[in-house]
């Protein structure tokens, strides 16, 4: 009698559920179990700070599949549930209320947290993150009371959530600790974009700001920042960006920086066990580097390569990674990646302060697209990464 | 609760009920349907929800608007019916309407 083999997904978001159709799909035969430590089905983040948070999305239309999905393919699902402990060598792993379930892999999809500010003031009641659909639904009762949103961090999530706050008619602040928005993640034109709508759309954007600390009784009611601005809060939302689960991987010994380190496969420093998603610092043959990306694209791509990794099938072709975010309507799309420590050169196509699309070059090759409003020239464009761009002609 | 035929590449069928005002893609992610990967969410960026409708219902959805034809063109398998399944918004009219799953998308 041959006993069936066992793939336990750790972490039920967009990564791990994947992972599980694609084995499936792929013709995996033996047991999947999904471990997940949120008590729903797996869902869709991006919509927590866009259409979700503003209410015109209900929470059923965020699940990734319905329950019925899960049985049909025969998907076990330990939800609610959280895997406190690996061991590589014994292929166990060990779950919250003390269940030990035998592996013959494992795949790693543990998303990311939201990165701490260790500020006073930060565990008052009204101090949101935003990172479960829990959390959207908190911050959501709280913007529709009306009132002041304070928004720590000017990332895409802040600024959604920003958005969604003027929406809602709440009076919203941002303050952002860099001189330009988005300037990590974006073109300076696309961050100067962003910049004055926010304004326009009546937003106090503060650039340059850094907190020193919440204060309130009980509750937060302003927002000090470290030149002594003090500014009325009833809500503070705290978007200060991702940081990759890792703490489970780390304690079983696997390799880790910036995120469970990953080979182009998937596969950690043990040979069964993957890792994919917000969590995973990834391999990227293409690129030729690590990255670690916090995007649905990449966690299913990734959620691929390590499923077929384990049956031992062929590498799915790599995919160029792509964001969007939406703002007031506005939609930003994003296509590629820049390498951060190379020079790059950016080309503006369109009307810079109303719809227009970036070009931007790195090393004579098209490396990324970013189009403001104009879907088909996002389009056009991805079809266009990774050529050769002759900067003078078009410049 | 309207319902859409899903045909899948090796050629057998599914019947999907779609909440009315679901799109065609969410009904048929949350059934599971293999191939209907629907990355973007609905946001007509991904082209993973790309389906082939049957030519009889394609006069009834019509022909899609210009910036859902061109995120059509890096979809492969295109045919003269493709449509984002996430771009079809299910309505009692619509009862019934079969699609293909193109068999690259799986
Ligand atoms: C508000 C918001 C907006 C976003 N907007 C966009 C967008 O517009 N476009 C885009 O491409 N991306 C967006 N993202 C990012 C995208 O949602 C993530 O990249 C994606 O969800 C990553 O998938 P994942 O499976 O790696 O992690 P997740 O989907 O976060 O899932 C990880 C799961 O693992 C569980 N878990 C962790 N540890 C354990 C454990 N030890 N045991 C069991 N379970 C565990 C967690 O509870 C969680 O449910 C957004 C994210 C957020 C939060
Ligand atoms: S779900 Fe992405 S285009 Fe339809």
């Amino acid at each position: 009698m041959t006993t069936k083999k066992v793939v336990l997904v750790v972490g039920a978001g967009q990564a791990g559920s994947e992972a599980c159709w694609a084995l499936r799909q792929g013709g995996f035969a033996g047991d999947i179990i999904l471990v997940g430590a949120e008590a729903a089905l797996p869902y869709e983040r991006p919509p927590l700070s866009k259409k979700f948070l503003n209410g015109t999305l209900d929470a059923e239309r965020l699940f990734l599949r319905g329950p019925a999905a899960y049985a049909d393919a025969g998907v076990s699902l330990k939800l609610g549930r959280r895997v406190v402990g690996l061991d590589p060598a014994a292929s166990i792993a060990v779950l919250d209320d003390g269940e030990r379930l035998a592996f013959d892999w494992a795949i790693l999809a543990m998303g990311s947290g939201a990165r701490a500010l260790p500020i006073p003031g930060i565990d008052l009641a009204g101090v949101h993150a935003l990172r479960t659909m829990e959390d959207a639904e908190r911050l959501r009762a709280g913007l529709l009371k009306g009132g002041r949103l304070v928004v720590i961090g000017g990332g895409y999530l802040g600024l959604e959530a920003a958005a969604t706050g003027r929406k809602l008619g709440c009076e919203v602040t941002v303050l952002e600790s860099a001189s330009g928005l988005l300037q990590r993640s974006a073109s300076r034109q696309t961050g100067a974009y962003f910049e004055a709508k926010h304004r326009a759309e009546g937003v106090d954007l503060r650039l340059g700001a850094s907190v020193a600390r919440i204060e309130g009784d009980g509750r937060a009611e302003r927002v000090v920042t470290a030149d002594g601005t003090v500014l009325p809060a009833d809500l503070v939302l705290v978007a200060v960006g991702g940081v990759p689960e890792t703490a489970l991987a780390e304690a079983a010994g696997l390799e880790c920086r910036n995120g469970i380190l990953v080979d182009a496969d998937c596969r950690t420093s043990v040979e069964t066990i993957f890792a994919v998603g917000d969590c995973a610092n990834h391999f990227d043959p293409a690129l030729g580097r690590h990255v670690r990306l916090e995007a649905v694209q990449t966690a299913i791509s990734q959620a691929r390569c390590a499923a077929a990794a384990i049956l031992g099938a062929p590498r799915p072709a790599p995919k160029t990674p792509y964001f969007w975010s939406d703002q007031y309507g506005v939609k930003l799309q994003i296509a590629g990646l820049i390498d951060p420590s190379l020079p790059c050169e950016d080309i503006l196509f369109g009307e810079a302060g109303v719809s227009f699309a970036i070009h931007r070059i790195q090393g004579g090759v098209l490396a990324a697209v970013e189009t403001v409003n104009r879907p088909v020239d996002f389009v056009r464009a991805q079809k266009l990464l990774g050529k050769p761009v002759d900067v003078a002609a078009v410049a | 609760m309207p319902t859409a035929r899903f045909v899948m590449p090796d050629g057998t069928e599914r019947a999907v009920d779609v909440p009315d005002g679901w799109s065609l893609m969410e009904g048929a992610r949350r059934d599971g349907i293999p191939g209907i990967v629907a990355e973007c969410g609905g946001g007509a960026t991904c082209a993973t929800c790309h389906v082939i409708v049957d030519p009889t219902w394609y006069e009834v959805v019509g022909a899609p608007p210009d910036t859902e034809s061109m995120l059509l063109e890096l979809a492969s398998e295109r045919g003269e019916t493709s449509r984002l399944s996430c771009q079809i918004l299910m309505t009692d009219a619509l009862d019934g309407i079969t699609v293909r799953v193109p068999e690259s998308q799986l």
